[in-house]
């Protein structure tokens, strides 16, 4: 079965329309950030909702402050895993998913997750701490 | 017409030796079977299903407890999805044993290769959508696996553009899984028995 060679021209062409109408469609599927609820962000919180030795936890934003001593610690509670929401257990956090456990401190205990949760930035004042997603 | 029409649906000669279960144990046959009644199951759950957030679990609670016959069509339309997958992949380990995938059939492998995750993609698409714990969590950790594909990044951006379990990544979910992958599904698998047709029934390599 012999078939016409396909002329340069064309295949130029289908080439061209091809690619601009990936780019259109691209476009058409990712619309401006800000459509839907984004982690990011800063989150306040009065000192006082830490309880002494314990942990709050806004699982809607998926952060932990920790209050240990005087120290306050932030932890970002994605899993370094494969995303999931940590859970802040009384020797630090665990994943429901693949259970992975974390120490007090966000470092590794138990896999498969490949790093220490994440800490987060945290500044302290009149008793409001706040909290800042990168 | 009508008669005609379905008349022409099956070929006007089969070999005996195609008939054989014990070379192919019918099993892309029993996919397509599987297809066939996801797609009627499908079609009458799209009635009450609602593609939103906030109400998806919720419509699905009113199925299962108020419509009569919902529970069924659902645990029918969950099963069929597995016994889809099951039998594709017994289908291609038999293609593969059988050395089927071979020079004259190499167009119906990569068709059936394509089937075969798109089907994949169909059952993940379709996971999320009564946005229940289980739902939200697989397909959370199923994005994070992407991203550590080559051009992971952008293929998640396209596929959940306010993360899962937002409005827009449950719409997209959602139009995957009851438009389009059916759509392209459809259209493959009828390239696929007109490969075999235009073949003349199976080739025996075995």
């Amino acid at each position: 079965m012999a078939e016409a060679p396909r002329s340069r021209r064309a295949t130029l062409q289908a080439l061209i329309l091809s690619l601009l109408g990936g780019a259109a469609l691209w476009r058409f599927l990712t619309p401006r950030a800000g459509a839907g609820a984004s982690a990011r962000g800063t989150v306040s919180l009065a000192e006082a909702d830490v309880p002494p030795e314990g942990a709050l936890v806004l699982p809607q934003q998926r952060v932990a402050v920790i209050r240990e001593g005087g120290d306050f610690l932030a932890f970002d509670l994605t899993c370094t895993h494969l995303g999931c929401t940590v859970k802040v257990t009384e020797l630090g956090f665990s994943c429901p998913c693949h259970g992975s456990r974390f120490g007090r401190g966000g470092e590794v205990l138990k896999g498969p997750a490949p790093r220490a949760l994440e800490r987060l930035a945290l500044a302290r004042r009149d008793g409001i701490i706040r909290v800042t997603r990168a | 017409m009508l008669k005609e029409l379905v008349k022409h649906l099956f070929p006007r000669l089969v070999r005996e030796g195609d008939l054989r279960k014990t070379y192919t144990f019918c099993l892309g046959g029993l996919a397509f079977t599987s297809l066939l009644v996801l797609t009627v199951t499908g079609l009458l759950l799209l009635f009450y299903y609602s593609p939103a957030p906030q109400t998806a679990h919720a419509s699905i609670q009113f199925l299962e407890s108020d419509v009569w016959g919902g529970a069924y069509l659902r645990s029918l339309h969950r099963l069929s999805s597995h016994a889809l997958l099951v039998l594709l992949a017994l289908h291609t380990l038999r293609v593969i044993l059988t050395g089927a995938f071979l020079h004259p059939k190499k167009m119906n492998w990569i068709v059936g290769c394509s089937l075969l995750f798109l089907a994949i993609f169909a059952a993940y698409t379709g996971y999320l959508l009564p946005m229940d714990q289980l739902a939200y969590w697989a397909t959370q950790t199923g994005m994070e696996l992407l991203r550590a594909l080559p051009l992971g990044d952008a293929l998640r951006a396209l596929l959940v553009p306010d993360d899962v379990g937002g409005p827009l990544s449950l719409l997209r979910f959602y139009a995957l899984h009851v438009v389009i992958v059916p759509a392209v599904m459809f259209v493959l698998t009828m390239l696929h028995f007109f490969v075999i047709r235009r073949q003349k029934g199976l080739l025996p390599y075995l």
